[in-house]
């Protein structure tokens, strides 16, 4: 997903929920951000790097693909944007090294989705944010993987676009090419993607970028065969899932805010989206490459406030003013004491699993504390320390 | 990162950095040694692709083509390392284009840091190094013994890096 449903259309279910504007702007501002916080950025702040919630193009470029590198890698696209579904996936006749790519592969409705909403409980407005972030993107980005890997990310040539054509749908060929200057044409069907690489752990396997921006798209319907799949093609709705992405976040925030005891599996706020559906239906629908005009129209409706367009660089001055002890207590600041509870929790959910893939995960509580000194800020924030 | 793994990633980067030496004192006698190194790359990248494929890319929609693949770069790794006399030209391209794909890398992401006001200029100084060793290649493409010398440093830089690696801090802290 990006902006236009990170921004706009997390401010309308924050608000939908029952938050008020500010708020719902430091939500939708924290689920943005975790597509903007990289390493170069926090760099620049001076903030640590482990608090990294993606990695821009050069980064990636940039990247060492040896196991460190790769699992620092895994870390980031899996906590925030490729949550994996199932850590105990089993299938048949595959090694080891084959499930533990397979395992990764994002899906909605995870255990892992439960535990993610339920960390950001009482946490604030940052932590919301995030966790909004990664339940949105469960349902863009399913059936990829936030590792780099050939064999699960790749695509080929079987992928077609499904217009709608009266009351079923006809078939387009979707025509893919590499050239990130020029925008995708829908009209066309002519989309950007990735260079196939015929290395596993290359760069260009990772996430849907064999798949270009099309899960991104809420308007678009297509089929393709995922690499994964052993030939059985896969029909991706994304008008359909953008919707409950919509209503299962309005879900997900009522719970942060206390008006539900419980968040639950497969579970979708209906019934307060419901005057709105058709109006957020049309704009799913709108074939248009970003739909964020229409969704800052809709918050606006429904909050009367002027919804001032994303910034970056919003809370940057109060972060760099902030003295040494204070900055946890800055937007920023918390932003990242969440980014790093989600990393460090979805690392040692993978980890626990027997897949190295993410790296290393030390338990404080039963080895002390022994890894990555960043991570001591997440001491203070549960009152422990070293 | 585990202790083995530290130790031999450390082991790993100590023979490379004192590979990376011996050619660089040495270059006359180590075109052959340059050469023989290409060819085992082929070799090894084919074994590698065959493995791969057996293991995991026999899963994958098209995987066949990993396969194939695997054949063909086994095959020119035995061929390269049978011949005695590379064309010194071809080994000169190849470290030409991955200097110069590694300098324009690395001057991307100088640039990219400096439009964010980030740390720039350590970057950049790798990007210049990588193009300036580049356009090395192709001046001297006569001499020898600069194929081996340019080779053997990129040895000992990959060497150095992969010594660093294995003292590194890697593992995240989970607090419950």
């Amino acid at each position: 997903m990006q902006e236009d449903f990170h921004y706009y259309a997390t401010y309308c279910a924050a608000y939908l929920a029952g938050y008020d504007h500010e708020e719902c702007l430091d939500i939708s501002r924290s689920a943005q951000f975790v597509d903007f916080c990289s390493k170069t950025f926090l760099q620049k702040i001076k903030a640590p790097l482990s608090a990294a919630t993606t990695q821009t193009q050069t980064e990636l470029m940039d990247a060492r693909v040896d196991p460190i590198g790769l699992q620092d890698i895994t870390r980031i696209w899996s906590s925030f944007h490729f949550l994996p579904y199932d850590l105990y996936a089993k299938k048949e006749r595959s090694c080891k090294a084959y499930l533990d790519k397979y395992r990764l592969i994002c899906d909605t409705n995870s255990d892992l989705l439960v535990e993610t909403v339920k960390l950001a409980k009482g946490k604030g407005c940052q932590a919301a944010g995030v966790a909004m972030h990664v339940l949105a993107d469960t349902w863009s980005h399913r059936y990829f993987a936030g590792t780099p890997s050939l064999v699960i990310n790749n695509t080929n040539y079987y992928f077609f676009e499904l217009l709608p054509d009266g009351d079923s749908f006809m078939e387009r060929k979707i025509r893919f090419r590499h050239k990130a200057s020029e925008p995708d044409d829908p009209d066309k069907g002519l989309y950007n993607n990735t260079v196939y690489q015929n290395s596993e752990i290359s760069i260009m396997n990772l996430g849907h970028g064999r798949a270009g921006h099309l899960p991104d798209y809420s308007f678009i319907r297509y089929k393709y065969l995922p690499a994964w799949g052993e030939y059985e093609e896969v029909i991706k709705d994304n008008p359909k899932d953008y919707m409950k992405a919509f209503c299962q976040m309005v879900y997900a925030m009522r719970y942060l805010r206390g008006a539900i005891p419980e968040f639950e599996k497969d579970t979708y706020d209906n019934e307060t989206v419901a005057p709105w559906r058709e109006r957020i239906n049309t704009i799913l629908l709108k074939r248009q490459p970003n739909a964020a005009a229409d969704w800052k129209a809709l918050g606006e409706e429904l909050s009367g406030q002027e919804i001032a367009a994303y910034d970056i660089n919003y809370y940057e001055q109060e972060y760099r003013d902030a003295h040494k002890v204070d900055k946890d207590d800055t937007f920023l600041g918390r932003f990242i004491l969440a980014a790093m509870e989600q990393k460090s929790m979805i690392t040692n959910r993978i980890y626990k699993s027997g897949n190295m893939l993410a790296g290393f995960s030390v338990d404080y509580d039963i080895k002390g504390f022994k890894g990555i000194k960043d991570f001591r800020k997440l001491l203070l924030n549960y009152g422990k320390r070293h | 990162m585990g202790k083995a793994k530290r130790i031999g990633n450390f082991i790993t980067g100590l023979m490379v950095f004192i590979l990376g030496v011996l050619f660089f004192l040495f270059p006359e006698d180590g075109y052959e040694g340059v050469t023989f190194l290409l060819g085992c790359v082929y070799l090894f990248r084919g074994i590698h692709s065959l493995i791969y494929y057996f293991m995991m890319a026999r899963h994958m929609v098209g995987g066949r083509m990993v396969f194939y693949l695997g054949l063909i770069l086994f095959d020119l790794g035995i061929f390269t390392i049978s011949i005695s006399d590379v064309p010194r030209f071809y080994v000169m391209l190849y470290l030409f284009i991955i200097r110069l794909i590694t300098g324009v890398i690395d001057i991307l992401r100088a640039m990219e840091a400096k439009n964010m006001s980030s740390a720039w200029i350590s970057k950049m100084f790798h990007g210049v190094v990588n193009i300036l060793l580049a356009l090395y290649c192709i001046i001297s493409i006569k001499d020898l013994n600069t194929v081996v010398m340019v080779f053997s440093i990129g040895l000992i830089y990959s060497g150095y890096v992969t010594m660093r690696t294995a003292f590194r801090k890697t593992a995240i802290v989970y607090i419950s």
